[in-house]
């Protein structure tokens, strides 16, 4: 009887305990799942970069901003579009690029107001004149091109705009730039002030030139790359924290691939 | 008399041939810009800097806009370090370093044969 009530209370005490895995297991799965999301919700945020066009030319515009005014398509491998200046005590460094490809779009009431615009810069297409220092920049020891292949401006007002000049071919503005820049996985919320937006009308010698109404983006603003998580020992050195950007966006109501 | 390895003559020949190449590599730096690293023409460089059609149409809308930045240089140019393989390995560095090992080599053979010289007559 004695052994009897003891098994059952072994047999019991059994069933109790695998009840009790059950439940270690179902909280572990729990808490796995929680930690997971917590996990998600602490990686770098990542905007929701706009699309590539299958020609690679240019960017697909989202529904949301291609209905808030007229759109305008960068038009890469022509002019330079960006360069950039490092002057460290060891060595100045110069480079640029001309693929930049990227959209804005210009607010139908208020004529130079960017409403939205997203702008893709590759890594990888940035030349400093040293094939093995272009190599350096692109590398995972600096810029990391694989995890991040593009900086991206993504543009979400213009503030203080104002005109400039005024004729009848063209319309000069001036206004803060305002929006998002995202680069080697961090995104800064930034103001570019004194930007200037010339808008040129179509007429047979913009034409000669490109298709379509005109558009002109000219800034120039700095970016620290501590503030953007790079960090490297020559940094101070040869190649300075604080790098000089200068931009020059050139746009066309027509995308690339009509060019 | 028996010489070394070599001759006094092609020893002294080939201190010469050294000394021109480090001199040669350091008139070539002088003369393709004096820059610390050598460099080799990149295509997409000048393609990007012979291009300014549209530069030049904004430019004629809006004359008093600032000056646009200096050229990226693509150029090929023997620095004073090599900065990558290839053209671009050529430098004073890469020169002159082995030119100077070789007149080194060169003087302490010559001191040996004349020290041999000193102790043979």
């Amino acid at each position: 009887m004695t052994l009897f009530a003891s098994d059952q209370k072994t047999t019991t005490s059994k069933a109790h305990l695998g009840n009790k895995q059950w439940s270690i297991i179902r909280l572990a799965a729990v808490v796995a799942a929680a930690g997971s999301i917590l996990l998600a919700g602490a990686q770098p945020e990542t905007p929701g970069f706009a699309q590539t066009t299958p020609d690679g030319k240019s960017l697909v515009i989202p529904a949301d901003q291609a209905s808030m005014g007229t759109a305008y398509y960068t038009i890469p491998d022509r002019d330079r579009q960006v360069f950039f200046e490092s002057n460290a005590p060891l060595e100045d460094i110069k480079g640029q690029s001309n693929k930049v490809i990227g959209y804005a779009i210009v607010s139908p009431s208020t004529p130079g107001e960017i409403v939205a615009g997203e702008w893709h810069l590759p890594v990888t297409s940035m030349k400093t004149g040293i094939k093995k220092r272009d190599g350096h920049l692109a590398s995972d020891m600096w810029l990391d091109a694989k995890s991040f292949p593009n900086i991206v401006f993504h543009i979400t007002q213009t503030e203080n705009l104002r005109l400039v000049k005024k004729t009848a071919s063209f319309a000069s503005y001036s206004g803060t730039l305002v929006g998002d820049l995202f680069m080697h996985g961090v995104t800064h919320h930034i103001s570019i002030p004194n930007a200037t937006i010339t808008m040129l009308k179509a007429s047979p010698a913009t034409a000669r030139v490109a298709k379509g109404d005109l558009m002109a983006i000219r800034s120039k603003f700095s970016v620290s790359l501590k503030d953007y998580g790079v960090s490297h020992p020559v940094i101070g050195e040869k190649v300075a924290n604080t790098v000089h950007i200068d931009v020059s966006l050139y746009l066309s109501s027509e995308p690339p691939a009509r060019q | 008399m028996k010489e070394g390895i070599m001759n006094a003559r092609m020893r002294h020949v080939i201190i010469g041939l050294c000394c021109l190449a480090i001199a040669g590599s350091i008139v070539a730096w002088a003369a393709t810009g004096a820059h610390a690293y050598s460099r080799s023409r990149d295509t997409e460089i000048e393609a990007a800097n012979a291009s300014s059609d549209l530069s030049d149409l904004f430019g004629e809308a809006t004359p008093d806009a600032a000056p646009p930045p200096e050229q990226v240089e693509s150029v090929n140019a023997v620095g004073l370090v090599p900065s990558g393989p290839g053209r671009e390995s050529i430098s004073v560095l890469t020169i002159s370093a082995p030119a100077l090992v070789i007149i080194v080599v060169m003087l302490w053979l010559d001191k040996r044969t004349n020290k041999h010289k000193g102790t043979n007559p």
